[in-house]
């Protein structure tokens, strides 16, 4: 799976970056909303994990664009922090495909990735 | 009039001082920029140099065992370690590890503890927590601990809950519950501060992340001498509707302080039994404002029939606001009838019982 992971904080962004490598995927960086807008553009990948706060773009406006995308459908993960529910909220409005509250333990988001790669393998 | 003109010498002396006055303000803005610089670019080349071992502690690359799990050990480089000796090296560290914590849990976030441990930064906070007079640097040291999770500290951290500085006071109450859950209100019998009712707000959002688990000790706080105890007690009973405790909740109504009654009547609203309300309204006569509009609040709850007589005579008071608090109780309590008691009463189409009415009409469609 080609993923883009977008998050400001580098000890995280690598954290995730290295574990979900460890599981095959192809994984692309972004440290901010803007990179990580510009990324979906250029690469199309099939899941973003996306921060909600970020410098330059919010994570709000990457999953816009990501779910905008008219060549491939994009699904997309929140990373929130405690206290964003209403954030969360909005987030599934504009059709967020899961999220995941820090501090969280990366296995945990490996497994969700796996979720959606074996969703994606039963679809036609 | 004598106009007096400035001696050329004078005007000299003075042009030359003003400028170097000049010259010093930008020589002196210049250097402390230039020093800003630098230590900017030592933070970042810390920082950088600090993410690239805590990138390897995070993935068990330089994570050794000694006898069994429970005993891990980092072996930091030598040249983290030189670097580690040095203050501002390990504030950068501190900042670094700290935001690093707050992201990851599991295995991940135990190798930072450790990591943290091993670089002595716990001992610096300990340190700071004991023998520094500064009270942002103890509340600080609290803080670090707690979001490190360093549950081994709490005896440390317990004594400081009736510290004189509140902010300290604040954070040691904060890392009780973060290190210890519900565990952690025991902080509560012996607290001899007023607990702010902003800290109370932030204690009962900080246990709502904790799975619940009961907790002994609630009669206890609610007899405690320290009125905020006793209202973040009725709290505690209402979030966590502890319904066994109605007695020894009830008993709190003829406590002295007004705020505590108000807790008190609000907390029954939400443990009602039948015989609740007329409790209740039992010392509505006694009671200050507040109290009386929380009483006729509680009978939107737990309001039955034998209340009705009580709720006519208050829509009859001076004041508004017990009129539209009776009205809407008598509303819920007489369910469909409620609207039709109202307008047959000979003063309903009078000001302001004319509006009250069109509102609860509204309420009531809606």
């Amino acid at each position: 799976m080609r993923i883009l992971v977008a998050e400001d904080e580098p000890i995280l962004l690598k954290t995730i970056h290295l574990r979900l490598i460890k599981d095959g995927h192809e994984v692309i960086n972004a440290a901010d909303g803007k990179q990580a807008i510009q990324e979906i553009n250029d690469k199309g990948p099939d899941l973003v994990i996306t921060d909600i706060m970020m410098p330059f773009s919010s994570g709000l406006e990457v999953l816009n664009c990501a779910k905008q995308n008219i060549h491939k459908k994009i699904r997309v993960i929140m990373l929130t922090a405690m206290g964003q529910e209403n954030m969360v909220i909005e987030a599934f409005k504009l059709g967020a495909d899961d999220y995941v509250t820090k501090p969280f333990s990366p296995n945990e988001l490996a497994m969700r990735v796996r979720r959606f790669e074996l969703n994606n393998a039963v679809r036609p | 009039m004598q106009v007096k003109f400035i001696g050329i010498h004078l005007l000299i002396t003075l042009t030359v001082i003003f400028l170097m006055a000049i010259l010093l303000i930008i020589l002196s803005t210049f250097f402390y920029l230039l020093y800003k610089r630098k230590r900017s670019k030592q933070r970042d080349d810390l920082q950088r140099l600090f993410y690239l071992l805590i990138g390897k502690v995070i993935f068990n690359e330089t994570v050794i065992s000694e006898k069994g799990e429970n005993n891990k050990r980092i072996i930091i480089p030598r040249k983290f370690q030189k670097k580690l000796k040095k203050r501002y090296a390990r504030q950068v560290m501190k900042t670094v590890i700290l935001d690093s914590k707050n992201n990851l849990t599991d295995a991940y976030g135990e190798n930072l503890k450790i990591l943290y441990n091993q670089t002595g930064l716990k001992k610096d906070a300990l340190r700071n927590l004991y023998f520094d007079s500064r009270w942002y640097l103890k509340a600080d040291a609290i803080q670090e601990l707690s979001r490190m999770q360093q549950a081994d500290c709490l005896h440390h951290i317990y004594r400081y809950v009736n510290h004189k500085n509140r902010y300290v006071r604040m954070e040691a109450e904060s890392a009780m519950i973060n290190l210890w859950g519900f565990r952690g209100l025991r902080f509560l019998n012996f607290i001899a501060y007023p607990i702010s009712e902003w800290q109370q707000i932030k204690l009962l959002r900080q246990l709502a992340h904790f799975k619940y688990e009961e907790f002994k000790g609630i009669e206890k706080w609610l007899r405690s001498s320290n009125d905020s105890v006793v209202i973040f007690a009725l709290k505690l009973v209402r979030v966590y509707h502890r319904f066994e405790l109605y007695d020894a909740v009830k008993e709190v109504l003829l406590h002295p302080c007004a705020d505590v009654r108000k807790n008190c009547i609000i907390t029954l609203r939400n443990i009602y039994r039948e015989d609740t309300a007329l409790l209740l309204i039992k010392n509505y006569d006694q009671e200050g404002r507040d109290c009386k509009l929380a009483i006729l609040d509680a009978m939107s709850e737990a309001g039955t029939e034998d209340v009705i007589p009580f709720l006519m005579e208050e829509i009859e008071h001076g004041d508004d606001e017990y009129k539209l608090k009776a009205a809407n109780a008598i509303m819920v309590v007489k369910r469909g009838e409620g609207l039709q008691l109202l307008k047959s009463q000979p003063f309903a189409g009078s000001f302001p019982w004319n509006e009250i009415i069109v509102q609860l009409k509204g309420e009531e469609a809606g």
